[in-house]
């Protein structure tokens, strides 16, 4: 039997005039990994040293956290409160609504309350630093800043991934009580379960690992937010397109990555958990 | 003086700012190729050229902000490529850039505009001494009351001047002005050109001025040098750069005046 | 317009107190940190199986949580230690002869070891102590327990049936059913499979409660519903024949307990005055108060009073003959 297979003189032969070395898009990624990876370890090493500008980071706090409050309140509520109506049918049709303080509290606790924060802040924040760095790049703020001996790399990037880094947990936090409010109301409403029973039926089956590894992945998105959307807004190129495209690329980029640091993190929250 | 180039020999040591050789490309794009220029302790020096010949390439390099692909820079006696970050932000400090565009961060309003790069750059400064230093690089540049305005406020001369008082408030001994009268009207642009001659003339600044305006360039140049096609073509003064046959200079000289003054 | 740093700085710094006090709040509303406060007592217990429990699996004593699960390990013989963490508190209450067996929770049927007996006059249980293991009764046990009575049941109905069948036929008088030696022994093996069979009904009696009342728990209804269907099918089929056999034999050992309770007939007073004939009465009383039992558990049984009728005709014949010899 014979398969038709190139000559190795055939597969690797390299075409005349081709500037890249696979393909122009898989060049494009390689270039974007090693561009980012240094963009990563420049945020470490900024990181460390003075100047720390801490009162920009702690208005960076006040834009990213509190400023993102007001929605993060409003979506964790509708959450809970939505998450309680749709799971009621499924246990009522065992007859153990009484689980609904301990499946609402797993969820939230868990993977919404994280979760949710995560996408809403990479939304809301992503796009905003996103379009803000973009636009500063694109009307030459940061070479400004530069030529004025500002290293503008500490002083944009650093303070708001940092930011961001803290205030997603923070916000997180915030978002599972509001959650578990919502969902008390329904169910109080419904099932006229009290707080104390509320509280008692939802912790009994969450376990300090379960709220250890919540804040744990929240730190890692809000890092990943913040160091994607300064790395977007900072490589935005010139025009006002480039604004626009580094905002979206932030959100987009943002997003992706978190979903498969979920997957990441779930992992290896498991493999501890059964260790 | 000399109207052709100086030979790309040894960096002249008494330049503020000494260029040799300076080549710079962007992908097949050659964008400098060859540029020597030196620019004396409190001289304007004027570089003209069209539109993308990489003036503004050659002060970003200056600066730092680029790094060249082959040539040496010197400011202050320091060969700019090879300094490091603390020596080249010790340099920065001393240099001021004023932006095409202003670059005002525009997220303040002129006082913190101003007030950013000197709290980052000086420190223990009391909070009097800062108002006073604000308040001397506004009048340096005519806008004594606009503390408060935010940069979206600003129409383009006073964006201009605001960028100017920015780097006029760390004090600095050169001054790179990039396309410093574009976008703006013939009024507005004669009382910047008016203000680089004072800044000149206050400070002491040594200054490198990109345009293409013949007018900011008559009225500030104390030397002209001509970039075309990446070289320095001629330099010298405004009216020795001009008094020439060459047909790239004519036509670049009667854009702009054959109208009014034709002899 | 943003407000002032000084402001922005007590915003978040408030912002960040409250966010960590959900944050504490909550950590001590579960439970396992507040666990790790209390003194622990571990005991052991070895299992044959375990059933999928796992470490931090609950405890439970008197329907209350008294400690979790803290590790399983393989000891010889493929048996799995368990090693129990006691709360404290818990402890003066369980007492070192407690058993040990395990349980599920409820609906979702974690796994539970669940603590039971014990007695006062033990002491209590401290660290290192052993428990020793209950017997817990499966399903499957209660199923074979059911067959076998089921047998024997029939076996005794069979023999019964023998023997009256014979008295129906109208073998003879009281003294021919006596002098007959192979009734006598009819009669004797009869007694014997009885006894046994009582025995077993009570038995079964009691495993019917224990299963009944498992049963009426909806959590492991629903558990042997959802997991086994056949289980549930045979278990069915298994009692609605047992419940036949037991209207049969109530039946049977009804009419004959009264003929024997009554002294005057001749069954009775022959039966009553030997030693074997107490046997059989005891026996048949066992017997009795076990189908009794089994009737209350499945439903009452249907009286049949053929032979009660049979046993007055019998009688009242008798009496005539009697007449008749008399005046003769």
């Amino acid at each position: 039997m014979e398969t038709i297979t190139p000559t190795a003189a055939e597969a690797t032969a390299p075409k005349p005039r081709r500037p890249s070395v696979i393909s122009p898009g898989v060049d494009a990624f390689a270039i974007g990994m090693s561009d980012g990876a240094s963009f990563l370890k420049r945020f470490f090493v900024e990181a460390l040293w003075r100047p720390f500008h801490v009162r920009e980071i702690i208005k960076q706090c006040y834009e990213v956290g509190y400023r993102s409050l007001p929605l993060i309140t409003l979506t964790g509520f509708v959450t809970g409160i939505v998450f309680t109506k749709q799971s009621r049918p499924s246990l009522a049709a065992f007859g153990a609504t009484s689980w609904l303080p301990g499946l609402i509290t797993i969820a939230l606790v868990r993977s919404l309350a994280p979760l949710v924060t995560a996408l809403i802040c990479a939304g809301k924040v992503g796009s905003n630093i996103g379009a803000e760095l973009g636009s500063m790049k694109v009307t030459e703020q940061i070479e400004a800043m530069e030529v004025s001996a500002i290293n503008p790399f500490k002083y944009l990037v650093v303070t708001r991934t940092i930011a961001t880094t803290l205030m997603v947990p923070t916000l997180m936090l915030y978002c599972s009580f509001v959650g578990m409010a919502g969902s008390y109301l329904n169910v109080h409403g419904k099932e006229g379960t009290s707080l104390a029973k509320f509280l008692k039926a939802g912790f009994a089956n969450i376990s300090f690992l379960d709220v250890e590894s919540s804040v744990t992945k929240s730190f890692v998105f809000g890092f990943t937010i913040g160091i994607i959307s300064c790395y977007k807004g900072f490589n935005a190129t010139s025009g006002t397109q480039g604004v626009g495209k580094a905002a979206n690329a932030s959100v987009v980029m943002s997003m992706f990555v978190i979903f498969i640091e979920e997957m990441l993190i779930v992992q290896i929250i498991n493999w501890i958990r059964n260790w | 003086m000399a109207l052709n180039p100086p030979p790309s020999a040894e960096v002249d040591p008494n330049a503020v700012i000494s260029i040799r050789g300076l080549t710079k490309s962007f992908g097949d794009l050659d964008v400098l190729r060859g540029v020597d220029l030196d620019v004396q302790k409190a001289e304007n020096v004027v570089v003209l050229g069209r539109s993308g010949s990489g003036k503004s390439v050659l002060i970003k390099i200056v600066v730092g902000l680029l790094v060249q692909d082959a040539g040496d820079v010197t400011v202050f006696g320091q060969h700019v490529h090879q300094l490091k970050r603390k020596d080249l932000d010790g340099m920065r400090r001393r240099v001021g850039f004023s932006f095409q565009h202003s670059a005002l961060y525009d997220s303040m309003n002129v006082e913190q505009n101003l007030e950013f790069p000197l709290r980052m750059n000086t420190k223990g400064l009391s909070q009097g001494e800062v108002r006073d230093r604000i308040r001397d690089a506004l009048e340096a540049v005519g806008l004594a009351g606009s503390l408060k305005q935010m940069p979206s406020e600003l129409s383009g001369g006073q964006r201009k001047r605001i960028g100017i008082a920015r780097t006029l408030i760390l004090r600095p001994e050169i001054m790179l002005y990039d396309e410093p009268t574009a976008g703006l009207d013939p009024i507005t642009s004669g009382e910047i050109n008016d203000l680089i001659n004072q800044v000149q003339e206050n400070y002491h600044t040594s200054s490198i001025i990109i345009t293409h305006d013949l007018t900011c360039a008559r009225h500030t140049a104390d030397r002209v040098a001509m970039l075309l096609d990446g070289r320095v073509l001629r330099i010298g003064s405004f009216d020795d750069v001009f008094d020439t046959d060459d047909p790239r200079i004519k036509s670049f000289h009667d854009y702009n005046f054959t109208r009014r003054d034709s002899p | 317009m943003n407000p002032s740093p000084q402001r922005q700085a007590v915003i978040v710094g408030l912002f960040v107190t409250v966010a960590l006090f959900i944050l504490a709040g909550g950590i001590l509303t579960i439970g396992d940190l507040n666990d790790t406060f209390t003194h622990k007592v571990v005991v052991r217990a070895v299992f044959d199986e375990v059933s999928g429990l796992k470490a931090g699996d609950n405890i439970w004593f008197s329907g209350l949580k008294v400690g979790t699960v803290k590790k399983l390990t393989f000891v010889a013989g493929s048996k799995v230690e368990v090693l129990l963490n006691l709360d404290q508190e818990a402890t003066p209450f369980i007492h070192n002869n407690a058993l040990a067996k395990l349980g599920s929770d409820g609906l979702i049927g974690n796994r539970i070891v669940v603590i039971y007996e014990g007695t006062a006059e033990a002491p209590a249980v401290k660290n290192g102590d052993e428990l020793k293991i209950g017997t817990t009764v499966s399903t499957e046990e209660i199923m074979t327990m059911l067959q076998t009575n089921n047998k024997n049941l029939l076996a005794i109905t069979t023999d019964l049936k023998g023997i009256t069948a014979k008295i129906a036929a109208g073998e003879g008088t009281v003294g021919k059913l006596l002098s007959d030696d192979t009734l006598y022994t009819h009669v004797t093996d009869a007694v014997q499979t009885l006894q046994v069979a009582s025995t077993n009904a009570r038995q079964m009696t009691a495993s019917l409660a224990t299963f009944s009342a498992k049963l009426n728990k909806p959590g492991s209804l629903f558990n042997d519903l959802a997991t086994d269907q056949t289980t549930y099918a045979s278990l069915t089929g298994t009692v609605a024949s047992l419940k036949q056999v037991g209207e049969r034999a109530g039946a049977v050992v009804d009419s004959l307990g009264r003929s024997l309770d009554d002294p005057s007939t001749p069954v009775g007073v022959l039966l009553h005055d030997k030693p074997a004939g107490g046997d059989l009465r005891s026996t048949l009383d066992n017997l009795e108060r076990g189908s009794l039992l089994l009737n209350d558990d499945l439903e009452a049984l249907q009286h049949n009073f053929l032979f009660r009728g049979f046993f007055k005709k019998r009688a009242k014949e008798e009496a005539k003959a009697a007449a008749e010899a008399a005046g003769n």
